[in-house]
């Protein structure tokens, strides 16, 4: 009841129209067959007495004027709801976009909150559970209106009917409570399933695999476990049918048996008074109609009720992922003013959520203003984690992080972004122009810069040879017209990001691993003077690119090993340093090569 | 495009061909099904006149009267209900099996239609409008509400439905033929109705996938979380959620126009039924005025229902069958056409292959852009040979060419003097073992990773257990060769571990240079005749670039290689090194010759080697 109060309150949030023209549906929907049981019983006891044509005809029109009315005004509803129902649909994607972006950033590498997303996508774009439940739950009090409306009419008749249809819904209460706890049961188990079943069946049109599907003649392993797990489901499926045939077989037979029991009770009370006080054949009309469709309604009420439990249990993931801590309610106050003066890491030790082990231990150093720092290390050393603490991604367990002698968490988080440029080894753009992605602005960019940068990163011929320049729009999923860049040139343009943002501190994390050795040394040899007098933070797997730096930093095993300039780390020929950046100089010392 | 969609060709199959091959196929798929459906026909046609006769019956008995009306009235009631149980709840049980072996049914063509997909070649892989174009139709098998299973589940309802219509049109026989003649155009009308809905929306179809694509692009991109850290840093937020919400709401205008039309259509169905309630009620009322009985304007009250009900379903399930057979029938055509272009020769080589490209033209389809204009270039018997170049030369897309993934747009290439026209496109394929950047870690075992669920030494998937067991040691053999032998060792389940948490939440995942690893495991284990490394050491650290480095020379003995990098120290370990600029091959030769040529290459090297030098050896 609580999640559903919650789900509601969200809807409504969404889309408070959609819920009230569904009221309006369940209402108007309970008031057609209302007056389709009543009117009938005018109609056939005019028929039956005083046979008045004026009269029969007025009952008569009403019928066709119901019907005929409440059909077109379903119509009318179907129309805007159909609208609405997509608009809700779409908005509580939406809200869950919402949610993500507003998340503090660890969530979003945690593995069990990546599950977690996957797991309430799955339910809201698999089960199409909101739209689900959302006409579910209209059904219901549809199906609740239509009832008590029905039962209005059925008081009149007496007890004994009442009693009837009271046995029959025991039945029928008897029947569903097997058949829900196998749809419980096998959709629970299903749900596994069709995760996997969807994660097999995408890697048969997902791009990034078709060639090595192609190359290691992977199609038959892939179509084989596909289908296992289609089979799976179907088994699981078939379970579940074969139950609910039986159930709704019984159903059909309490059903069968009410008409059947009511045209008796009914028809004895027309014919004498022995049972009760004696009523007319329209009536009996009415009084039947009105039970078989006081199970029916009981009927369509309980597999209601059935579903919206189910579909409210799919959702789970999805409140749980919208009830997630945001990252904007935990800021400092302070607003970060001016360049970065001092960076300084001080006894910091981190461990990523749930890991075992922390990734980074006791780790101090300090950057100064307009200091170019490397960062160096292995795969895994825990360089990207450092810029991930710098970025305030993460919190560090103990040990501080201080910017010009304030711990970092202690200011607004927006002004202190301001401060911060980057590039990530996994940067991306977006479906916006060209011009855009660099001044992440809609309107009142400094074209001139994004121009003067688009030259200096080396890619004015690229951009000059577009139709639409700088305002050409990326990706084809978005536009015809959208153009594409490879790696490098992708790579080329984040870097014009970073610099054109006004931010005093610069952090390049493989800025040029995609680019091909000219246009990787003009970047470097250029990043002094592009970065001007900002404080840069470089990490690169090409040890040369530290040369560069005024001082490199060594994280090995998580710890700092050293933190000295180029010169002097290579006279320390046992260091790890030293072994990097021989590995890659050994085969570009023109002497040897020559040798070879 | 254009001339893959010329290919392609555009038959149109048509509705009744459609049904028929389905029910072909159920015929010896699942032959159980079509009795099943010809009881179903008897059952269900048969249950709805019980609920006609009903009221007739019991106002009958009552209207007559009589002494024993009581004892009459319940025998008639005992009958009914004995008759209606047992079609009612034979009825339903044969439903619910019914469906579900239809959704098994869809099974063999989802089987079908994958690996249609997963063989095509592989330019339509590529091919946006392929995709978008057959959108529909893949889903057609994927799907439990609409396509194959959505057609069968309609198709089995439908003599039934007849049956039940044809009894009832009898019945109404002495019925005033206007009110069957308006209820038959009410139908039409409805069946029109929902026609014209369908044509409009199918024509508008392209206009509502690009709106629908639009706000996939913004869910996707805030449900990626990979994106998070750049929006993040960039304040991107805001203009997402904005643009997500514009792109929302023209999806929904568009929607709202539809449902408008299908509302305005439909007016003409509340017209039709306006008139056929009318006449309905006006002539039977009339009829009883002058004499019938009660009963029977009872009677007919629900017998008309019951056949506008039963006629509304058979229209509705009509115009479902031809609707949802457009899209069957775009399945059926992916299905049967050819999207493989090959060679119809079975060859297999004599040892290591020698390619040479001849005069050859290429642009991807689409695009006006050449990335080569009569490239002649070969690449020699056992030779080792460094691709290096510019980004944008068209590195990688000599491998698309080589393997057979894209053919040239003009001009030959030849693999062993043989033209790579006549080979079969999997003979092609076993040429190669090929280790790309993005390594393609797929949530299967270690084995499988590794194996890619072929044996090497056997054909059929199911070995004996002496068989299987040589070939764990051969998968052992290559993942110690590259160094991942004890890490997998530390596995409890050994090479059965499962990689990736997706699917098993024990699954293991491997840092960048392990799945690296795993994937040269992987060309390792294959041993194909030729060896090609695209760009493999890009994210990984020097240590691991040496480690591959070392492994490379290991996998390539004895065989024709290429490296792809932009390192190019990679040219080290190789004979000749082929440099590409935007117009094609530009230097080639050995290291020591090009660097005498004091060319581009040598600029290249010297630019990346430049801070690698000690003191005083700077060039």
């Amino acid at each position: 009841m609580k999640k559903l109060n919650s789900f509601l309150k969200l809807a409504w949030q969404v889309s408070p129209d959609y819920l009230l023209l569904l009221i309006a549906q369940g209402v108007a929907a309970a008031a057609k067959l209302w007056l389709n049981l009543i009117l009938p019983k005018f109609l056939v006891d005019e028929l039956l007495g005083d046979r008045n044509l004026q009269a029969v005809l007025f009952f008569g029109i009403l019928m066709v004027a119901n019907n005929v009315g409440m059909t077109w005004l379903e119509k009318g509803f179907r129309r805007f709801l159909e609208g609405k129902e997509n608009y809700l649909r779409n908005e509580m994607n939406k809200k869950m976009a919402e949610k993500i972006l507003n998340l503090e950033y660890s969530y979003l590498e945690d593995p069990y909150y990546l599950d977690l997303k996957e797991r309430a996508v799955f339910a809201i774009s698999n089960q199409d559970a909101i739209a689900n439940l959302v006409s579910r739950i209209s059904e219901v009090f549809g199906g609740m209106l239509s009832l008590a409306g029905v039962l209005v009419i059925l008081v009149t008749l007496g007890p004994v009917m009442i009693a009837v249809l009271l046995a029959a819904v025991l039945a029928m209460l008897f029947l569903y409570k097997s058949m829900s706890a196998k749809v419980v049961e096998v959709m629970s188990n299903l749900i596994p399933y069709n995760r996997k079943y969807g994660y097999y069946y995408n890697l048969h049109t997902e791009k990034q695999y078709q060639k090595d599907i192609r190359l290691y003649h992977m199609e038959d392993m892939i179509s084989d476990r596909t289908k296992a797990y289609a089979t799976e489901v179907c088994d699981h499926m078939e379970e579940l049918y074969i139950k609910e045939g039986r159930s709704f077989g019984g159903v059909s037979v309490v059903n069968d048996a009410v008409a059947a029991i009511c045209y008796v009770y009914v028809g004895l009370r027309t014919i004498s008074s022995r049972f009760g006080s004696q009523i007319s054949i329209g009536s009996l009309t009415m009084y039947v109609s009105a039970a078989i469709q006081f199970t029916g309604s009981v009927f369509t009420l309980g597999e209601g009720v059935i579903t919206v439990k189910q579909v409210l249990s799919y959702l789970d993931p999805y409140m749980e992922f919208m009830a997630l801590k945001e990252e904007t309610a935990e800021t400092g106050k302070t607003p970060f003013e001016g360049p970065v003066e001092t960076v300084a890491f001080s006894h910091v030790t981190f461990t990523y959520p749930k890991a075992e082990k922390p990734v980074l231990t006791d780790v101090s150093f300090t950057i100064c203003r307009g200091e170019k720092i490397s960062f160096v290390g292995l795969n895994g050393a825990g360089k990207s984690t450092l810029v991930k603490l710098l970025c305030r991604m993460y919190r560090a367990d103990s040990g501080e992080i201080k910017i010009n002698g304030k711990n970092i968490c202690d200011y607004d988080y927006m002004s202190y972004m301001k401060a911060i440029a980057a590039v990530f080894q996994d940067y991306r753009l977006f479906n916006f122009s060209i011009a855009e992605n660099i001044s992440c602005q809609e309107a009142g960019a400094d074209e001139a810069r994004i121009r003067r940068l688009i030259d200096e990163v080396g890619l004015r011929e690229k951009i000059d040879g577009l139709k639409n320049g700088i305002e050409s729009r990326f990706g084809k999923e978005y536009d015809e017209d959208g153009i594409e860049m490879s790696g490098g040139e992708g790579q080329k343009i984040a870097i014009a990001r970073a610099l054109y943002k006004d931010a005093s501190m610069v952090i390049l994390d493989e800025p040029a691993s995609a680019l091909d050795p000219i246009a990787e040394a003009e970047i470097y040899e250029k990043f002094n003077s592009l970065v001007e007098d900002r404080t840069a933070i470089y990490i690169s797997h090409r040890m040369s690119s530290s040369v560069f730096c005024d001082r490199i930093l060594i994280i090995d095993g998580g710890t700092v090993a050293d933190y000295d300039t180029h010169e002097h780390l290579m006279q320390k020929t046992d260091s790890l340093y030293y072994r990097l950046f021989e590995s890659q100089a050994e085969n570009y010392r023109l002497k040897e090569a020559a040798g070879r | 495009m254009e001339e893959t969609k010329q290919k392609r060709g555009q038959a149109t199959y048509r509705t009744l061909p459609v049904i028929l091959r389905l029910m072909k196929n159920m015929k010896r798929e699942d032959p159980a099904q079509i009795v099943r459906i010809v009881c179903y026909t008897v059952v269900a046609g048969l249950y709805p006149f019980l609920a006609v006769f009903l009221p007739k019956l019991a106002i009958g008995i009552l209207e007559a009267g009589g002494a024993d009306v009581e004892r009459r009235l319940i025998a008639a009631m005992a009958v009914y209900f004995a008759a209606a149980a047992v079609l009612g709840y034979a009825g339903k049980r044969l439903m619910y099996i019914l469906e579900a072996r239809n959704m098994r049914m869809r099974l063999f063509y989802l089987g079908q239609m994958g690996k249609k997909l997963m063989q095509m070649d592989y330019r339509y892989v590529e091919d946006a409008s392929f995709w978008e174009e057959n959108d529909r139709a893949m889903n057609a098998c994927n799907n439990n509400a609409f396509g194959m299973e959505g057609m069968y589940n309609r198709l089995y309802r439908i003599p039934a439905n007849l049956v039940t219509i044809c009894g009832m049109l009898m019945l109404a026989g002495g019925l005033s033929p206007w009110i069957l003649l308006a209820l038959i155009a009410h139908v039409l009308v409805m069946m029109w109705a929902s026609r014209q809905n369908h044509k409009y929306r199918y024509e508008r179809k392209e206009q509502q996938a690009k709106a629908e694509r639009r706000i996939r692009y913004y869910y996707d991109t805030t449900h990626d979380f990979t994106f998070g850290k750049d929006i993040r840093i960039y304040n991107f937020r805001d203009r997402i959620l904005l643009n997500y919400e514009r792109e929302i709401k023209s999806l929904n205008a568009l929607i709202k126009k539809l449902a408008k039309h299908e509302y305005l259509i439909g007016l003409a169905g509340i017209g039709t039924l306006l008139v056929t309630t009318s006449l309905m009620y006006g002539i039977l009322i009339m009829q009883t005025l002058s004499g019938m009985p009660v009963s029977s304007f009872a009677m007919y009250v629900s017998l008309i229902s019951s056949l506008m009900a039963a006629m509304l379903t058979l229209g509705d399930d009509i115009t479902f069958l031809q609707n949802e057979g457009q899209y069957v029938g775009d399945a059926f055509r992916l299905m049967d056409e050819s999207l493989q272009e090959e060679g119809k020769e079975e060859i297999t080589l004599d040892g290591t292959p020698e390619i040479v490209f001849e005069h050859v033209d290429f642009r991807y389809p689409g695009s006006d852009t050449y990335i080569y204009k009569d490239l002649n270039f070969t690449i020699r018997k056992g030779e080792r040979l460094a691709i290096v170049g510019v980004n944008g030369a068209g590195k990688s897309t000599l491998v698309k060419l080589m393997t057979g993934l894209f053919e040239p747009t003009a001009g030959n290439i030849y693999i062993n003097g043989i033209d790579i026209d006549r080979f079969r496109k999997q003979d092609l394929y076993r040429l190669y073992s090929a280790v790309f950047q993005d390594v393609n870690v797929l949530a299967f075992s270690i084995r499988e990773n590794v194996t890619g669920g072929v044996r090497a030494d056997a054909d059929t998937a199911d070995m004996a257990g002496s068989a299987a067991d040589a070939d764990d040691t051969r998968v052992m053999e290559v993942l110690d060769s590259v160094g991942l032998g004890e890490k997998v060792r530390g596995f409890e389940k050994g090479l059965d571990q499962m990689m990736l948490k997706i699917i098993d939440e024990n699954g293991t995942d491997f840092s960048g240079g392990e799945r690296q690893k795993l994937s040269i495991a992987r060309g390792l284990y294959k041993d194909a005749p030729m060896v090609i490394m695209d760009e493999p050491t890009a994210a990984l650290d020097a240590l691991a670039e040496a480690e591959i480095y070392e492994n490379f020379s290991d996998i390539v003995r004895g065989k024709t290689a290429v490296y792809i990098s932009h390192r190019l120290a990679s040219t080290k370990f190789c004979d000749k090194i082929a440099l590409f600029d935007r117009d094609g091959l530009r230097e080639y030769g050995s290291h020591e010759e090009l660097m005498e040529k004091k060319g581009e290459y040598y600029h290249m090297f010297t630019v990346q080697g430049k801070y690698y030098q000690k003191e005083g050896e700077a060039v």
